[in-house]
């Protein structure tokens, strides 16, 4: 039999398996053999769960033979990032210190996605704690752009890109802090959204800045990134942040004409753009009018801040939730003469330079004698970020930009600079601050044959309403 | 509301904090990296006190908005947290948890002397 199922988006697989044109362990063995076939020299996963993945496969086709009704998600390969827990299977954050530390749960979105029917196949490559833009700061093994394997896939869910953009499978988890499934996105060429902070639980997922942090689905089209945000949002008590607001069907929003929405278009920061993330902009701008949208410029005054406000922000935050890995309880211990020192020589041979660089930055701010003049005044320019979108979102229902200032950069090339790194999430981190939902959506390539594409940003809980633009660009992006 | 008048008690310090004359030694990254339970040798501090010099020098640009009069967001809006019933659930294994850990005894994590003598 020739197959090709897997470049069939999520939903189409799903309805495949629902229909009985193909088992679902057929399905998981493909993804399978894709991933031996293509993951050694892309790097995208630390862990591949065959044995599981089979068993997951094989029930949902004996409910299909018993007639009983299938999940959104029956038979679908989906790939993890490997900073969310899957019971049982080794949960790293790409970092030495939890080297070897076998999750005792699931994370919430995983009983969902398990609840869904998924197929599980393995945890994919980050940076370090989901600290960085490259996937180039994993403890374990840089992963490769499909198209390039000189340049980076982004990151820090460069794995789950990867996973998604090279066929292994067709929907994957990432999460985002600051950007994290959007960039990455963009370098590759899928779709992601990261969700309104509170629409997602975040339990199970090992914390980095928890005003910050969501998880999102990753995906080869916009539908199938719709349905991986239908089956992991809503309420969960187990996160005291996480909304119980009514879940709207974001995938059947994919069918609504996007015509008569208003979209704000934010063209503050081009100048430090690549020439091709510009075209797309125009070219996604042209295309959204073409859709019966109508188009406004808009400026954020005060987003060019986000970085600064950023960095000060959620390295605070890591400074603290990064105490919890103290020797003690996961993964690694360097043992020396008492428990404190002992503590000391575990951190700072567990983690990396980067989180080490985050954390010292965080301990920093949050220092006596410089929390106001640092973190407090991020906390103060967060709010006037948040009141600039609050404007921009009284006249219009989304806003468009770039989601990266370049395509997919070189290995290496901003490894040794952390600050060019951190200016690679210019876009992307304000909506996070601003906790707003936010999109990447592909839109052709650049002279060079890199993907490119534009972020949607959306009013809080306002999901579907990206997905409606995004389908219509997706309908008239460049081939 | 105390804490609101906090808050503006601190604004003094803002104004006196101006982010552009912050500069930062090894000493002091140094004392942060023991406050943050991280043994760093001397050619690693002095790295990451290069970055952090950069990093702080970049930030200095929050000093051309004024904000004194404007709130601080912790948190990302909306945020409708909820208070939970507490119900009957089941927690982990102890084994399963102890499992992970680098050491254990008698069911606990085992840890290197604390204080002096025990």
């Amino acid at each position: 039999m020739t197959t090709a199922r897997l470049d069939e988006p999520a939903w189409r697989l799903r309805d495949r398996v629902a229909r009985g044109e193909c088992s679902a362990v057929e399905i998981a063995r493909e993804a399978l053999q894709r991933i031996e076939a293509r993951d050694p020299d892309l790097g995208a996963f630390l862990w591949m769960d065959a044995e599981g993945a089979l068993a997951s496969a094989a029930q949902v086709d004996r409910a299909r033979a018993s007639g009983q009704p299938l999940g959104p998600l029956a038979g679908v390969p989906v790939a993890i990032k490997d900073n969310l827990c899957v019971r049982g299977t080794p949960t790293t954050c790409a970092s030495k210190i939890l080297e070897g530390w076998v999750a005792p749960y699931d994370a919430h979105v995983v009983e969902r996605l398990r609840a869904a029917g998924a197929v599980i196949v393995g945890k994919t490559n980050l940076d370090e704690f989901a600290m960085g833009s490259s996937t180039e700061r994993s403890a374990f093994r840089v992963t490769r752009h499909p198209l390039d394997r000189e340049r980076s896939p982004g990151g820090s869910s460069g794995g789950s890109a990867v996973a998604v953009a090279a066929g292994m499978v067709p929907l994957a988890l990432g999460s985002d802090t600051g950007g994290s499934v959007r960039q990455p996105a963009a370098f590759t060429g899928i779709v992601a959204i990261k969700p309104t902070y509170g629409r997602v639980s975040r339990y199970g997922l090992v914390a980095f800045a928890s005003s910050l942090d969501q998880v999102g689905p990753m995906a080869s089209d916009v539908r199938g990134a719709a349905l991986g945000l239908d089956v992991i949002a809503g309420h969960d008590g187990r996160d005291a942040t996480c909304s119980d607001r009514p879940v709207p069907e974001h995938m059947a929003a994919a069918d609504q004409p996007a015509r008569g929405l208003r979209v704000g278009v934010c063209r503050d920061g081009l100048e430090g753009c690549e020439p091709g993330v510009v075209r797309a902009l125009e070219l996604a701008t042209q295309a959204l009018r073409d859709a019966g949208v109508s188009t406004h410029d808009v400026a954020l005054p005060h987003a060019r801040l986000g970085v600064s406000v950023y960095y000060l922000i959620a390295t605070a935050e890591a400074s603290s939730n990064l105490a919890r890995f103290d020797g003690v309880r996961y993964g690694l211990r360097i043992e020396r003469g008492d428990a404190l020192e002992t503590t000391a020589a575990t951190r700072a041979t567990g983690f990396g330079p980067e989180v080490r660089r985050r954390i010292v930055l965080g301990t920093f701010v949050l220092s006596a004698g410089y929390y106001d003049a640092y973190y407090l005044k991020a906390a103060r320019v967060r709010t006037l970020i948040i009141r600039d979108y609050e404007a921009v979102f009284a006249r219009c229902d989304a806003l468009l930009g770039p989601t990266s200032p370049t395509a997919a950069f070189r290995l290496g090339e901003r490894l040794e600079d952390p600050l060019s790194m951190y200016l690679a999430d210019v876009f992307t981190l304000p909506p996070s601050l601003a906790g707003l939902p936010a999109m990447h959506v592909p839109f052709g390539r650049d002279e060079r044959g890199l993907p490119v594409g534009v972020q949607l940003v959306g009013r809080p809980f306002e999901e579907p309403t990206l997905v409606r633009l995004a389908s219509a660009l997706e309908s008239r992006a460049p081939r | 509301m105390l804490l609101r008048r906090g808050g503006l008690r601190r604004e003094r310090h803002v104004c006196y904090y101006g982010l552009a004359l912050m500069s930062i030694s090894r000493d002091e990254v140094r004392r942060i990296a023991e406050l943050a339970r991280l043994e760093l040798d001397e050619p690693t501090l002095e790295a990451l006190r290069a970055d952090l010099a950069r990093i702080l020098d970049y930030v200095a640009e929050l000093d051309t908005v004024d904000v004194s009069a404007v709130e601080p967001t912790f948190h990302a809006p909306p945020i409708d947290a909820r208070l939970r019933p507490i119900l009957p659930s089941t927690p982990l294994l102890r084994e399963e948890v102890l499992a992970a850990a680098p050491r254990h005894e008698e069911g606990a994590f085992a840890v290197p002397r604390i204080l002096e003598g025990s």
